[in-house]
């Protein structure tokens, strides 16, 4: 147990280093984040309006839930570098190592998260106040379920990940365009850029029984409190009961079929 | 000089169909492929503009834009990424990643001037012209909704926009592109943050946004000149003369200032070069 801690460890500080020691150049890379995040607060205020009394959700809310999801994008968006290994062919290496490979790239994602948290959200979170967003939770337990509920979205995240590195190998398709589909699909269909409750035509409420809510809609929504937690941790726990065992058929099915000519 | 830039000029179209003759070949492999690739590309570009629609059909409209206006921006914004997807394929649009993982050296070998290879190599229109094509078709739609008086004054300032927007997606690639030069790992992605920044913000009309923003989204970020300036003159909100040649003039500016810089940074690394690529294919 220590030493699977150890080389968890050891992955992620690996790969938190590997493009921060180079030049401060990446940091330009989040002013433009940055930058990002001014303008969708912005237009969220122009599409609801000063009071944003056309919106079931009040304006206060939105901008709270958009701005968490720009804090926790990593989280509400899992990505794994496994798709970069089999472009690159690195794949080969990462089946050498003492170490499963889910825990492998977990670390290696681990340690990106690490630097754009400490770099990006964490000084976003603290400078809320500047773009005239009130970042605390509805309340101390929605907090809390939060926090639940993160944890679970990561996990429904990874499954989908691997997921997708399985279908990849399985319908032998270009790396990059199995992962433009499945994000392209995820950012609309999980919340992460507006919240389901704001959709038209009712699909919110179609929306939130599917797996890709998990991913966003459900922590964010009860972080503003404006989702039912008991019913969307729920969910988020019966589609980790459902999808990992599927990742784990899907990869062992199909990992034998993996071939790479490098990137 | 002139003349060697005329005969480059006049191959660019043999290139362009080779280029298309490659591009055929490849994506006729099968229907799995084609389809796919079409399928991904249409829902990529969709996938990131289609939510400025979707707020507009459950709000009615987007501040004084009514839904079929939004219609019309969000096909504008895709008509022009699809144009630069067709023509500036295969990471020419992205010059950060060719630049930051040594692929530039490939492009340095060839006979021929760089810039006939960046206007060339990337020439898809086969295998991307799906977001193209969803573009036209939103465009229409937009178009016969709002009634709009087509005439061929309005059909070449169209094609003026679009050539001017295109160029401006470039230019601003190729200006934080060209970061890549000083740090390739560092900097090897960071057109993917400048590309999903405009991608985010171009469908958007960003009338009310506040002074500063709109400053910053027609200068660091250039959105505005992506769909919203030139749908304003389109759609009849902004008749203005100096509305009409905003975006012209700014693809002028963006591009002056991306040819500069991006020669500044091949100045650099004709002396650095770059240690990323290793005989066998891989990055470092």
């Amino acid at each position: 147990m220590v030493l699977a801690l150890r080389q968890v460890i050891a992955t992620a500080r690996l790969a938190a280093l590997g493009s921060v020691l180079e030049s401060p150049v990446f940091l330009l890379d989040y002013l433009l984040r940055l930058l990002r995040v001014a303008v969708l607060l912005a237009l969220w205020r122009v599409v609801l309006g000063a009071e944003g009394a056309a919106s079931p959700v009040a304006l206060g809310t939105v901008l709270t839930y958009a701005l968490l999801a720009e804090v926790f994008g990593d989280q509400l968006s899992v990505r794994t570098t496994i798709a970069n290994a089999f472009w690159q062919g690195s794949i080969a290496q990462h089946f050498l190592r003492p170490m499963l490979l889910v825990p492998q790239f977990a670390s290696e994602m681990l340690g990106g998260w690490l630097v754009n948290f400490a770099l990006f959200s964490l000084p976003l979170l603290l400078a809320a106040s500047l773009f005239g967003v009130d970042p605390q939770p509805a309340s101390g337990t929605s907090a809390l379920l939060f926090a639940a509920s993160l944890s679970l979205a990561i996990c429904v995240g990874l499954a989908f990940d691997f997921i997708v590195a399985a279908l990849t190998v399985a319908l032998e398709q270009p790396v990059w365009l199995m992962q433009w589909v499945s994000q392209a699909v995820a950012v609309v269909l999980s919340g992460a850029v507006i919240p389901l409750a704001l959709l038209p035509w009712g699909l919110g409420s179609v929306l939130e029984w599917l797996p890709f809510a998990s991913l966003a809609w459900a922590p964010l929504a009860i972080y503003t409190g404006i989702g039912e937690a008991p019913r969307l941790i729920a969910l988020q726990v019966a589609w980790a009961c459902v999808l990992w065992p599927l990742a784990g058929w899907l990869w062992r099915a199909n990992r034998e079929k993996v071939v790479g000519f490098g990137g | 000089m002139a003349a060697e830039l005329r005969a480059e000029l006049a191959r660019l179209p043999r290139l362009w169909g080779l280029y298309a003759r490659m591009d055929l070949l490849w994506i006729a492999r099968g229907a799995k492929v084609a389809f796919s690739w079409y399928f991904a590309d249409l829902l990529l570009a969709l996938g990131s503009a289609v939510w400025a629609f979707l707020l507009a059909e459950r709000f009615d409209g987007i501040g004084v834009w009514s839904t079929a206006q939004i219609a019309f921006l969000l096909g504008l914004a895709l008509f022009v990424r699809g144009a630069v997807d067709f023509a500036f394929n295969a990471n020419m649009y992205c010059p950060s990643r060719r630049i930051g993982r040594g692929q530039l050296d490939h492009m340095l070998l060839i006979p021929q001037p760089l810039w006939v290879s960046i206007a060339s190599d990337g020439f898809m229109p086969f295998s991307c012209s799906g977001t193209l094509l969803g573009g036209t078709a939103v465009l229409v739609l937009s178009a016969r909704s709002l009634e709009l008086p087509i005439s061929v004054g309005w059909l070449a300032l169209f094609a003026l926009y679009v050539v001017s927007a295109g160029a401006i997606m470039l230019s601003f690639a190729y200006l934080w592109g060209s970061l890549a030069f000083i740090a390739p790992r560092g900097a090897e992605e960071i057109n993917s943050t400048t590309m999903r920044l405009l991608e985010q913000l171009k469908p958007f009309p960003l009338d009310g946004v506040g002074g500063g923003l709109a400053v910053l989204l027609l200068t660091v970020v250039p959105a505005g000149f992506l769909a919203w300036l030139p749908s304003r003159v389109l759609l009849g909100l902004d008749d203005s003369s100096w509305g009409l040649l905003w975006t012209p003039l700014a693809a002028l500016v963006f591009a002056s200032l991306a040819v500069v810089v991006f020669r500044l940074g091949l100045r650099h690394y004709a002396r650095t070069g770059s240690t990323r690529y290793l005989a066998h294919g891989h990055r470092r």
